[in-house]
């Protein structure tokens, strides 16, 4: 037994060197939680991460839950705090968890801010905005009421019920409808949680219980396969469209078939970039300013110091037309 | 060695979950020295509190036997704490939150149990059943939104932290587990428990009242849900409807890790407080050295199927 233990301690202590020689390296550290791995969307993040970690010398950190759920966000946002990394930013499940673990960053001088999803009274540093709430809500609403008409009925599929972006996104809808297209009829949103397979189920049910739709929103990316594959089995392409925030990969065939009619979004990589760069300048001390230039952006990025937020830029319009363009 | 050969049951799992923790504290120390501080002590018993009344809730009704289970605890955490933040929309003094959280807890708990004793439905039904019910109600009664409004003093107490350990544990999670313990090793009450769960037919024929019984533990695993629920309105600040997500299989897997057999009868509270332990060091240990959360889930399961299987081994050795 003694043996054992003296031979496990040798070890130990071997690869103790090892490993302090390993990360001996002091860069500073920025960490990027988002609100589930493993789908493209954040995986392009990640990549728009490692890029600017490169170019701008810092060590990128990517860890995120498995599943939806706020509470598993916290652990890991906590723990990443306990390990004492310079700047963590995240993109919010519920904007209400958020605020004790701005607490524990800010008595550790840790930067803590989000990006991609936003917790406005948390006290976070700064918010990493895709694009506004606004223009995102707003853009899909014109876009489909060019392509449908004013006089219309529209489905809302949504993914978790308590994501706050896609409910802000929601909201916007609702207002502009209300607002511009006043014969506009948008259906109550349906929530599908994560999965495709309950989004297309639920945009089944929409077209069979409304057989005068026009079109479904499929608001949450992971809800776009769904929604549209849902209209091909129905058979319904031409008459009822699709539309959503999801990615070119995600809806390219989609696209082409004609199930979707044009997606709204923004280029996750050049978020994750924003986002470690934003992290870089904190950790620096350096104040945003009203317009930044930001290395690899052609437009410089605007800066609202009142609400703290930074604006990656206007969301873009994908067709079947231009999305071959563009890759992730 | 020969000695850890000798050791079943309880004692057997005890000494396998303290072998363990060893190993992946060890492990820990070897890899990233940093993570030893209070506040990485302080982190695991906060995310530990909810899961460990939770869990301890399972664990009585699966030891209670009767293919007992409960799958809606998850559900009554998340409708609790709704209940808990409208009924003080509508009008609740504020120091009645705590009192209208463990209440709503005990009757959704209570209910299951009327399923159970009275109508006679397989537990595992009658709980599927009412977790849908329960989270769905969550979800439906809310719109899925937040519910904040938790009133500034019980953020105090659900946020405090004394020498290290937050309040909430020091004054809930202990006193409870304590409890559960005494009652289960040395009252009658807990020689019951163990009866009925061990041979049902005979505790009946010696006069003990096992539906009685089986209904209160339901309702105290509710109780005890409801607690975890009025935790989380004290340290979130706000009542999410979502937020006992994964607590049932959760709950579950620390239950069967600390050594309740599944078929009741066997076990005790310490494995439990043990597994709770093990899995949140775990889960903690591996997000301190960024492992990729995917591969936490398949390592949680891992060593699950690990215990069970020494366990089931050292059965075969008698």
């Amino acid at each position: 037994m003694l043996k054992h233990i003296r031979k496990a301690l040798a070890i130990s202590a071997l690869s103790l060197a090892v490993s302090t020689a390993a990360f001996a390296q002091d860069k500073p550290k920025v960490a990027f939680v988002p609100q589930l791995i493993g789908i493209p969307y954040f995986n392009a993040m990640e990549a728009g991460g490692n890029r600017a970690a490169k170019e701008l010398g810092v060590d990128f950190i990517y860890s995120g839950p498995v599943d939806t759920n706020p509470v598993d966000q916290l652990q890991i946002v906590q723990n990443l705090i306990d390990q004492g990394v310079n700047a963590i930013s995240v993109s919010v499940l519920d904007a209400s968890s958020i605020a004790p673990v701005v607490e524990a960053a800010k008595a550790k001088g840790i930067k803590l801010f989000t990006s991609d999803s936003d917790a406005p009274d948390s006290g976070r540093a700064v918010y990493v905005a895709q694009a506004t709430d606004e223009g995102l809500g707003n853009t899909i609403i014109d876009e489909l009421v060019k392509r449908v008409g004013e006089d219309a009925k529209i489905g809302i599929v949504s993914g978790e019920a308590t994501a706050s972006n896609l409910n802000a996104w929601i909201g916007f809808m609702q207002k502009q409808a209300a607002a511009k297209y006043p014969k506009l009829k948008l259906l109550e949103p349906q929530y599908a949680g994560g999965t495709a397979e309950r989004a297309a189920q639920i945009s089944g049910d929409l077209m069979a219980a409304n057989p005068d739709i026009k079109a479904i929103i499929a608001v949450a990316s992971t809800t776009c396969p769904g929604v549209a594959q849902a209209i091909e089995t129905a058979g319904k392409i031409g008459s009822v469209i699709g539309a959503g925030y999801c990615s070119p990969n995600t809806a390219r065939s989609y696209l082409k078939s004609g199930a979707f009619g044009f997606t709204v979004l923004w280029d996750p990589a050049q978020l994750g970039y924003l986002t470690v760069w934003a992290g870089k300048q904190l950790i620096d001390g350096k104040a945003f300013e009203a317009e930044n230039k930001v290395p690899g952006f052609d437009n410089p990025v605007t800066y609202d110091a009142t609400k703290g937020i930074l604006l990656l830029g206007p969301p873009a319009v994908f067709t079947a037309e231009n999305v071959d363009k563009f890759d992730f | 060695m020969n000695r850890i050969r000798k050791l079943q049951g309880p004692a057997l799992i005890l000494a396998l979950l303290a072998l363990l923790w060893i190993i992946v504290i060890l492990v820990l120390l070897v890899l990233k020295p940093s993570v030893f501080s209070l506040g990485t002590v302080t982190t695991i018993l906060q995310f530990s509190t909810i899961l460990a009344l939770v869990a301890l809730g399972q664990a009585i009704v699966i030891l209670a036997g009767g293919a007992g289970i409960d799958l809606s605890v998850g559900g009554i955490v998340s409708l609790s704490a709704i209940a808990g933040m409208l009924a003080m929309k509508l009008g609740l003094p504020s120091f009645l939150l705590p009192p209208a959280c463990i209440i709503a807890g005990a009757a959704l708990g209570a209910f299951n149990g009327v399923l159970v004793t009275k109508l006679s439905i397989l537990p595992l039904i009658a709980t599927l059943g009412t977790f849908f019910v329960y989270s769905g109600l969550a979800l439906a009664l809310t719109g899925g939104a937040a519910q904040s409004g938790v009133p500034s003093w019980l953020l105090i107490w659900g946020r405090g932290v004394f020498s290290g350990i937050p309040v909430p544990f020091l004054t809930i999670a202990i006193p409870v587990f304590a409890i559960a313990g005494i009652v289960l090793m040395w009252t009658a009450w807990g020689r019951w428990i163990y009866a009925m769960g061990f041979n049902e037919r005979s505790a009946r024929l010696v006069g003990i009242p096992v539906d009685r019984a089986r209904l209160i533990l339901y309702s105290l695993s509710g109780v005890l849900s409801g607690a975890a629920a009025l935790i989380s309105l004290a340290w979130l600040g706000s009542g999410r409807p979502n937020i006992g997500q994964n607590l049932e299989l959760e709950s579950l897997t620390a239950a069967m890790l600390g050594g309740i057999a599944i078929l009741g009868g066997r076990g005790g509270v310490g494995g439990v407080f043990a597994a709770v332990m093990l899995l949140v060091t775990l889960k903690t240990g591996l997000l301190q050295l960024n492992v990729n959360t995917v591969w936490q889930v398949g390592i949680v399961g891992a060593l699950l199927v690990f215990v069970l299987l020494a366990d089931r081994l050292s059965q075969n050795w008698r």
